[in-house]
């Protein structure tokens, strides 16, 4: 993955069945050919504030979507959501939270830090694109059809 | 009056008038009249003459004494000899008056009266204070009583019995005696202060018996008061409430334990259905993912290995809760049969050697015993999948190093072990991770994922089978589980 360019769509998920799953129904949508996947709470933290292996990417190229699963090893999603909604460089990145469950306290915990959308896993993609259009963010992320 | 002349009740009479006294009368002469006036009359006074024709004094005092002691009674006669008056005085007359000096008789009457009132209120007196006396002698309660400066003067039996002090040992000390050291100063001092200011103090005290018992007490402490409204005593009753206590400590330790359980119990259910949807949720997206036509040969193997996968992580998860409601419900049995432990070993080896080829982690194991002795009485199947399920999760929390497993001949028992070179686990969670529904940290389980069942079903099976399991560990270095089942053969 590319990391100088500009990173579309950061995926954050560790489970790398999902991220196959996730990274091929973008694509299959045209969505974002540029996609950054990191596979745990502390990269993700990384990657926002380019420390540890992100020490040189430029901090000022935000991803123009997160998506974010709540359940992560090493940093919770929540607590992922609640440090980069409350940081002056990230809170203006639009955040889908992607999850498992639909355990009500989990939803009711992103909305409360800030997320702007949730996706029940397994992803619907017609319910992301209505998502990411509501968002006001389709026409951003689709990409030229590949000729 | 008992009196055969007329003249001389009418003289009686007269002079009783004479005297102040207000009253009514009824003279009798023979003893039935006599019976009758003292149960229908109740008279407050009797007068007796002494000698009359079919009666005579002494038999009226005889009767009075057995059947209305408390009436007075004095005898009015001419003049007799003073034996005679002696002997009416000594069988319970109150006085005696000669007819002659009959002005007496006034004067007689009212001491006589007002005698007998006072032995009356000395024995209602008395009879009060038996009864006060025995209600606390026995009281179903522990009672002392100090005097002013809170000394002890007196204990019921009830102490003397439960306290195992005899009143001699504890006469003259202070009840502090019973509470070696348990209440604090300040609870003291609070103490004396409110019952010194003439109030009740109501507490409780973690007191000891003289054999050292420790008990709980429920203590009232009530000052008594002089008419002056000085202390003259305090009153200390106490009732042991150990039971009491104890039993709402159990409810306390109950509750917790209730809720404790329904903590985990809903931890484990928002564990257990995600670790149920992660594999679910890749079988669903993975067989979409089949129906596109443009699929190459290589992306539908890949596709189909992870399914497959995912299936089998699925089964495993369920296994684990099935296994753990048959031993919910007390309903595992051991299936005790001829196993050999080395082709145990032999078998679980082979199913691990390719689970951790790619990730790069060296698999071995020992076997103590020859083939030809390894063959023991037990139940193959919970010995197979304990070994499985703690290779399982050496496999899971190790990323680099080796994994060994085996089994010792030590005392008559197999001891097994199986060593990783993984995360190790912290010495005070060595408990807690038999218990069902654990795993030690929650971001952290997310990372290794499991339905967190696995020890608590293998502890389960080991003390099934006779043997117990248990481990050490160094974080950062390493664990082994060591589990020892009785080398029992035919």
């Amino acid at each position: 993955m590319n990391t100088t360019n500009l990173v579309e769509i950061l995926l954050i998920e560790d489970n790398p069945n999902d991220v196959e799953l996730t990274l091929r129904a973008l694509r299959k949508n045209n969505l974002a050919n540029n996609i950054h996947v990191v596979n745990d709470g502390a990269e993700a933290l990384d990657y926002f504030f380019a420390t540890g292996k992100y020490h040189d990417r430029d901090i000022s190229l935000t991803p123009k979507l997160v998506i974010l699963d709540l359940k992560l090893p090493k940093i919770d999603g929540i607590e992922i959501l609640r440090i980069i909604k409350n940081d002056a460089r990230t809170k203006s990145i639009p955040v889908v939270v992607l999850t498992s469950s639909k355990e009500e306290s989990d939803i009711i915990a992103s909305y409360k830090m800030g997320a702007n959308s949730f996706i029940v896993k397994p992803v619907d993609f017609d319910k992301f694109i209505v998502t990411v259009r509501e968002l006001g963010m389709y026409w951003l992320l689709l990409n030229e059809p590949p000729r | 009056m008992v009196e055969d002349l007329q003249t001389d009740a009418e003289l009686i009479k007269r002079e009783i008038t004479r005297s102040g006294i207000r009253f009514t009368s009824r003279i009798v002469e023979t003893k039935e009249d006599y019976l009758n006036a003292l149960q229908e009359f109740d008279p407050d006074i009797i007068l007796s003459d002494f000698s009359l024709p079919t009666f005579d004094g002494m038999q009226a005092i005889l009767l009075q004494q057995e059947l209305a002691n408390h009436v007075p009674f004095i005898l009015v006669t001419g003049s007799i000899n003073e034996e005679t008056a002696v002997e009416v005085m000594k069988a319970g007359a109150d006085d005696y008056v000669i007819k002659e000096h009959l002005t007496r008789l006034g004067a007689a009457i009212r001491a006589a009266i007002q005698k007998k009132e006072i032995i009356r209120l000395r024995i209602e007196a008395d009879e009060k204070l038996r009864v006060f006396s025995r209600a606390i002698e026995q009281s179903p309660s522990s009672i002392i009583i100090t005097d002013a400066e809170g000394k002890i003067q007196f204990v019921n039996a009830k102490f003397t019995n439960f306290m195992q002090y005899s009143l001699d040992e504890v006469k003259g000390k202070t009840p502090r005696i019973l509470n070696p050291g348990h209440a604090s100063k300040e609870e003291f001092e609070g103490m004396w202060e409110t019952i010194k200011n003439r109030n009740t103090w109501h507490g409780e005290f973690n007191n000891r018996k003289k054999d050292g018992t420790k008990f709980w007490e429920n203590v009232i402490i009530s000052p008594l008061l002089f008419h002056s409204g000085n202390i003259s005593n305090f009153i200390l009753i106490m009732e042991d409430i150990t039971e009491k206590k104890k039993m709402i400590d159990d409810l306390v330790i109950a509750k917790e334990k209730a809720e404790e359980n329904d903590r985990l119990k809903t931890a484990f259910l928002h564990n257990i259905s995600h670790e149920i949807r992660t594999p679910m949720n890749a079988i669903v997206g993975f067989c979409d993912l089949l129906n596109d036509p443009e699929l190459k040969p290589d992306e539908y193997k890949h596709y189909t290995e992870i399914i497959t996968q995912s299936s089998h992580q699925l089964l495993s998860i369920i296994t684990d809760i099935v296994n753990l409601s048959t031993i919910e419900a007390g309903q595992e049995r051991i299936m005790a049969n001829n196993l050999n432990v080395n082709s145990i070993c032999s078998y679980v080896y082979e199913q691990f050697i390719l689970k951790v080829e790619h990730k790069g982690i060296e698999i071995s194991y020992n076997t103590s015993l020859p083939d030809n002795e390894a063959t023991i009485i037990s139940d193959e199947t919970k010995l197979t999948q304990v070994l499985t399920n703690l290779l399982s999760n050496a496999v899971k929390f190790t990323n680099l190093g080796s994994i060994e497993f085996g089994y010792l001949f030590k005392n008559d028992t197999l001891e097994f072990y199986v060593t990783d070179s993984g995360i190790g686990i912290p010495e005070e969670k060595h408990d807690e991770i038999f218990k069902r529904f654990y795993q030690i940290d929650r971001s952290e389980n997310r990372q290794y994922g499991g339905s967190g069942l696995g020890l608590s079903i293998s502890k389960t099976y080991i003390e099934l089978l006779g043997g117990k399991i248990w481990l050490t560990s160094e974080a950062g270095k390493g664990t082994t589980f060591y589990f020892n089942i009785p080398y029992n053969r035919q």
